[in-house]
């Protein structure tokens, strides 16, 4: 092989070996295909998960099965191995199904306090909720000083007050509610009053008072309205909403809004789990239209939103929407490497004191040409057009391309735009560089962006301290004029409230931004987290001067124990403007608190009590009963943040837990070990008994008793006796068993300690030499069993008589003092008077008995058997007697 | 104490898995509730049919959570899950339900006992509770000591098992050891049956499998080209290696492939891995690639072997 090719297949599985590190993901029915340099041959390990295949050095994987399993592929370098993992798909859920109530029960809450320097405002927050399965209850409270149009000084206040009551027919709100009702009644707004939902009836009645802007709370004079709609339930996806408003302005917002009644009919759709949409026709002053919908899948995403509103269409002033207005948010995958975008904003101000018509398109084409490397071309398209309060038309339309570069720890990218003015405006380059780079804990980035012919926003003057600045920190922001377009709609309530000047679109020839971070965050559990930012921006402007917005920014976030976080930031804000520079500093600090419970006292829900025994279960039966013997003192924790002891009677009992389900665990500490016989920890629902058993692991003493043939003697008792510190002649008797069939005894659970052994010589049957009986002491530790041995010897014997017929006296008759030989041990033995002789003492096994007569040998052939035997009447004939 | 993770190969109740094998092996079962349908060969239940003279007699509880069932073609008797594959650490706890299904005409009675499976001498030995040091059999808790499970019913027992702080037992099994003898159609000698489940702990990360050379039987006119290699578990964790036998030709490219039946190998376990290729190879010389996975690692080893012409 060529060297250039070694190197070449070297770095193939160098890459593939890289792809080891992290299991490669293959989606459920998907397959992929993976370059690998000379694969010659793949196959998974576990063809029921994936299945892979390769040639022409193409591995091809299919994700079978949700599950993780390795494939191996076959290079002329060698054989390498990936891991693959296929992800398990979204559940599909039958039609219906609602998982059980009490998994869905919590009680949490959060308080914040926030400090902003410029504006100097204040602001705490508290929200408690309580969830118990579909229903919940919840209070909101926000108290900030509140800034108005006609002052530049601020009042404290409570912008949102709020409390919940939200059961699964019915919903009741108190004071404050955030109302979405539709597009052409009200549509996000906050109504201070009284707020029910019964069934399919809806209704909102109360005022609004407070505008937000950028976390800013802006205080407005009181806007009335009062509305009931009706709900009809087509079928499960479609329904129709009939809805009744009346809207009240104050005298000084009649020229935004005006006051009346309206009538709609709104129609929604739900789209499965794709998506939604909802079209309502409304009648007041006019006719006006609305519709909004949302649709995801796998390759598409729109959203849209339209709507036309007459001037003078009654609504509350604080929404600002009369006029035209759409929006199209679109994007689609054309291919696995091929995406493509579209965004449409059209804003039609319809208004006395704003008139304005500003319109954006832009379309893009993103190619991926492999893992690392992508482009991107497309062109855009932007109008701004303000008739009240007069101005020019700018328009431009820009060509851009592109490529990016991203990998793990460094990406970076390139943009190159052609834009050319219209309406008199000139022509020019835009083009923006970035990058960014990340090490550990680090990330750093930066981007300079140079833009000619930009779309900006008019000098804007408020007389709310800080406001003004925001507006101009928004402004710079807004770099394309899509988000110009927004940030319009988004401030055309301020000055149709009377804390701005009136917007206009400036055409600034040229603007370079300069940005660059420095990241760092901790990977402990106090997630640390600091940002150095500093961003400057030359605005050139048409009168010949340039805005300079210079600003350099530390951030600090912490975790502070388990419940609190800090997050701090402090910036040096630099404007230079028509020669004047001013440096502002500005803070801002917010501390975040998490409850895990709420007070019963504010948010009633059902409570209860989990109690229960923790109990000694020396022969693990893992159930508690009256007479157990009970374990005091013990920790008992619950959802590890409340902690019980049992009593003397091993008690133990949690009182008002809330609804829902609890951890509870028993924390017993010894020295000897034990185990729990029930489950610790056991998970429990309020109401209900946690008993816990407690088993030491014991030890045990098991053995066998044999006899002298290693046969196992049943029905023995055996007996156990604890010996007694430094006193073992007062063993106390512990416990008796008999041997089984096989000579086996056991004695379990036995704490540790010495123990003697000993067999009862009672219980022995006949035949053995008990004599020879001594006990064992045997030492027994946790959890270890101790086995031991006993041998008793069987006692057996071989008996009989020599004898020879008497011819004389025609009888048999015995033979004394003859020689009788047990062959096998060598051992003799003489007839006695009466030819009786006899061998003892012997041990299991066959035997030759012999005597000689006349010269010859007679014998025979004895076998004793492993139990005891007494074997008589073994005699010996030698023969006639002369 | 912590719970330990588990993962459960179900037992089918079918009728066609009644079989039986001798203690400590593990039988085959054509249908396991998860796809792969090979890994239930592996994971049976440890079906123990001793003869026995005498009728034991056992204070049996009535069986809880009991099912009436369908009368099934031909009698059976199940238990599931077969398998039980714990993954924790020392001093955790395991509780694993256990149904014991009865598909015969018969009233059944079993009492309940746990023993320590253990390895000598790469042999699987079943070892009384607390016989061994540090017994995990010894923590066995049941939720019923005896289960009476009626004819044509099932039964739900639960076992506790804690894990002690030290220990190198990695197996035990849950008995359900029967107290009835059963009635022999033929008059001959009356039996009971035993059915059992293996719970198998993985505890630390040691797990090490040694593999010995690959063997290539090759196809003859009565039985297809086998591929057989022995398995060693040199670690200290239980393994179920699954396995694929590759066959490439000269040029490297796959000429065949055959699955290796999957055999859970306990500490010190060594057992023989053999998969059959039914194909046909043209004459030529060939790679064979014997690849394993478990518990996330991956073994290859290799063989060569050489296909005559005919």
């Amino acid at each position: 092989m060529k060297p250039y090719l070694r190197i070449l297949l070297l770095g193939a599985a160098c890459a593939i070996a890289a792809q080891g590190e992290a299991p490669l993901s293959v989606g459920y029915q998907k397959r992929i295909q993976l370059p690998v340099a000379g694969a010659t041959a793949a196959y998974s390990l576990d063809s029921n998960i994936v299945e892979a295949s390769a040639g022409n050095g193409i591995v091809e994987i299919l994700g079978k099965a949700p599950g993780s399993a390795n494939i191996v592929i076959v290079t002329p370098a060698g054989v390498q191995s990936v891991a693959v993992t296929v992800p398990v798909p979204p559940p599909v859920v039958p039609p219906g199904f609602e998982p059980p109530e009490h998994l869905n029960a919590a009680e949490t809450g959060s308080y914040e306090l926030r400090y902003n320097s410029d504006p100097s405002q204040v602001t705490n927050s508290v929200e408690l909720k309580r969830t118990e399965g579909k229903s919940f209850t919840r209070m909101q409270v926000v108290n900030a000083n509140l800034f108005s149009a006609n002052g530049s000084t601020s009042a404290v206040s409570f912008p949102f007050v709020a409390y919940q009551i939200s059961r699964p027919d019915t919903d009741m709100t108190f004071i404050d509610k955030n109302v979405g009702n539709t597009p052409l009644t009200v549509d996000g707004l906050i109504v201070r009053g009284f707020h029910l939902r019964q069934g399919p009836w809806e209704f909102h009645g109360g005022f609004t008072s407070i505008a937000t802007f950028q976390g800013l709370f802006l205080a407005t004079d009181r806007e009335y309205t009062a509305g009931v709609s009706r709900l009809f339930k087509l079928d499960d996806a479609d329904s129709l909403q009939l809805n009744t408003y009346y809207f009240q302005n104050p005298e000084t917002q009649r020229l935004v809004a005006g006051n009346g009644a309206v009538s709609s009919l709104a129609y929604r759709r739900k789209l499965s789990d794709k998506g939604n949409f909802l079209a309502e026709l409304g009648l007041s002053h006019g006719l006006g239209f609305a519709s909004r919908g949302t649709y995801d899948d796998k390759r598409n995403h729109i959203a849209g939103d339209v709507r036309i509103e007459p001037r003078n269409f009654a609504s509350l002033a604080v929404n600002n929407q009369h006029g035209t207005f759409a929006a199209l948010n679109a994007s689609r995958k054309l291919s696995e490497r091929l995406y493509a975008s579209l965004d449409l904003n059209q804003s039609g101000y319809n208004l006395p004191t704003l008139s304005q018509s500003n319109f954006t398109t832009s379309s893009l084409l993103h190619f991926k040409i492999n893992r690392y490397f992508s482009v991107n071309s497309g062109s855009a398209y932007s109008s701004f057009q303000s008739r009240t309060p007069a101005g020019p038309r700018i328009g431009s339309f820009n060509l851009p391309v592109g490529f990016d570069y991203s990998s793990r720890h460094f990406g970076t990218g390139f943009q190159y735009q052609r834009t050319i003015g219209l309406d008199g405006g000139g022509s020019g380059n835009d083009f923006t560089l970035n990058g960014r780079a990340s090490a550990g804990s680090f990330q750093v980035s930066g981007l300079y962006r140079h833009d000619v012919q930009v779309p900006t926003l008019a000098a804007i003057f408020s007389q709310i301290p800080g406001l003004q600045d925001a507006l101009d920190r928004a402004g710079i922001v807004a770099t394309s004029p899509e988000q110009l377009a927004d940030l319009l709609r988004n401030t055309a309530i301020l000055q149709l409230l009377g804390f701005t000047n009136a917007f206009t679109v400036n055409l600034a020839p040229s603007r370079n931004d300069m940005s660059a971070s420095l990241g760092w965050i901790s990977r402990r559990q106090n997630r640390r987290k600091i940002d150095v930012t500093y961003f400057n921006s030359n605005t050139q402007l048409l009168q010949g001067n340039n805005f300079i917005l210079t600003t350099a920014t530390l951030s600090y976030s912490q975790r502070l124990h388990s419940s609190n976080d800090l997050v701090a930031s402090a910036a040096m804000v630099r404007t230079t403007s028509f020669g004047v520079t001013t440096t502002k500093p500005l803070f801002s600090v917010s501390l975040q608190h998490r409850f895990y419970t709420v007070p019963g006292m504010l948010l009633p829900g059902r409570h209860g009590v989990i109690e229960g025994h923790i109990f000694r279960d020396d022969d693990s039966h893992g159930l508690y009963y009256p007479q157990a013997p009970a374990v005091a003192g013990v920790e008992v924790r619950l959802d590890d943040n409340r902690v019980a002891h049992t009593d003397a009677r091993g008690y133990y009992s949690f009182h008002h837990v809330p609804f829902g389900v609890h951890r509870v665990e028993a924390k017993y500490q010894s020295d000897e070990p034990f185990f729990y016989t029930t489950d610790s920890p056991a998970t429990a629902d309020i109401n209900s008994t946690i008993d816990f058993g407690i088993n030491f692991a014991k030890g045990q003493i098991f053995g066998y008793l044999l006899n002298d043939a290693g046969s196992g003697i049943s029905g023995i008792t055996i007996e156990l006796r604890k010996a007694a510190p430094g006193a073992a002649q007062d063993e106390k008797l512990a416990r008796r068993v008999s041997t089984g069939e096989n000579g086996k005894f056991a004695f379990t659970g036995l704490a540790p300690g010495d123990y003697t052994v000993a067999t009862l010589a009672d219980s022995f049957p006949s035949g053995y030499a008990l004599a020879d009986l001594t006990g064992q002491t045997i030492t027994v530790e946790s959890g270890k069993p101790a086995s031991t041995q006993f041998r008793v010897r069987a006692l057996r014997s071989i008996a009989g008589k020599v004898l020879a017929y008497d011819k004389a006296s025609l009888q048999t008759v015995p033979l004394a003092g003859i020689t009788v030989r047990l062959k096998e041990l060598s051992l003799e033995t003489r007839t006695g008077p009466t030819g009786a002789y006899i061998f003892r003492n012997l041990a299991y096994g066959t035997y030759t008995i012999a005597i000689e007569s006349d010269g010859k040998e007679i014998t025979r052939s004895v076998t004793l058997p492993a139990e005891p035997a007494n074997l008589r009447d073994i005699d010996l004939n030698a023969g006639k007697l002369f | 104490m912590k719970a330990l993770k588990v993962f459960v190969a179900q037992a089918p109740g079918s009728p066609a898995r009644a079989g039986f094998a001798r203690g400590g092996v593990e039988a085959p079962s054509p249908a396991m509730k998860r796809a792969k349908g090979f890994v239930a060969r592996a994971l049976l239940p440890v079906l123990c049919l001793s003869i026995c003279v005498s009728a034991q007699t056992a204070p049996a509880a009535p069986a809880q959570n009991a099912a009436p069932l369908r009368p099934a073609d031909k009698p059976s008797i199940s238990l599931s899950p077969a398998v039980v594959m714990a993954k924790g650490s020392f001093g955790q706890g395991l509780t694993q339900t256990l149904y014991f299904t009865n598909q015969t005409g018969r009233d059944l009675t079993f009492e309940l006992v746990a023993e320590d499976v253990i390895v000598k001498d790469g042999k699987r030995s079943f070892v009384l509770a607390g016989e061994t040091p540090d017994s995990i059999a010894a923590t066995a808790v049941f939720s019923q000591k005896a289960v009476l499970v009626k004819a044509y019913s099932s039964a739900a027992v639960d076992v506790r098992l804690t894990i002690p702080a030290r220990t190198s037992i990695r197996a035990v099994v849950a008995i359900f050891r029967g107290t009835d003898v059963l009635p022999s159609s033929n008059g001959s000698v009356g039996m009971t049956a035993s059915l059992s489940a293996l719970i198998t702990f993985n505890l630390t990360d040691n797990v090490k499998l040694q593999p010995e050379a690959v063997r290539v039987t090759p196809a003859s006119e009565s039985a297809n080209m086998s591929i057989s290699q022995w398995i060693a578990n040199t670690g200290t964790e239980p393994a179920l290696p699954e396995g694929t036998a590759a066959v490439l030709n000269t040029g490297g490219a796959l000429a065949g492939k055959a699955a290796f039946a999957p055999l859970r190998l306990l500490p010190g376990e060594r057992l023989e891995f053999s998969a059959e290729y039914p194909g046909d190879l043209p004459p030529g010389s060939y790679r064979v690639l014997c690849s394993y996975q478990f518990e996330g690692k991956t073994l290859t080893s290799e063989g060569k072997f050489d296909v005559p012409k005919k």
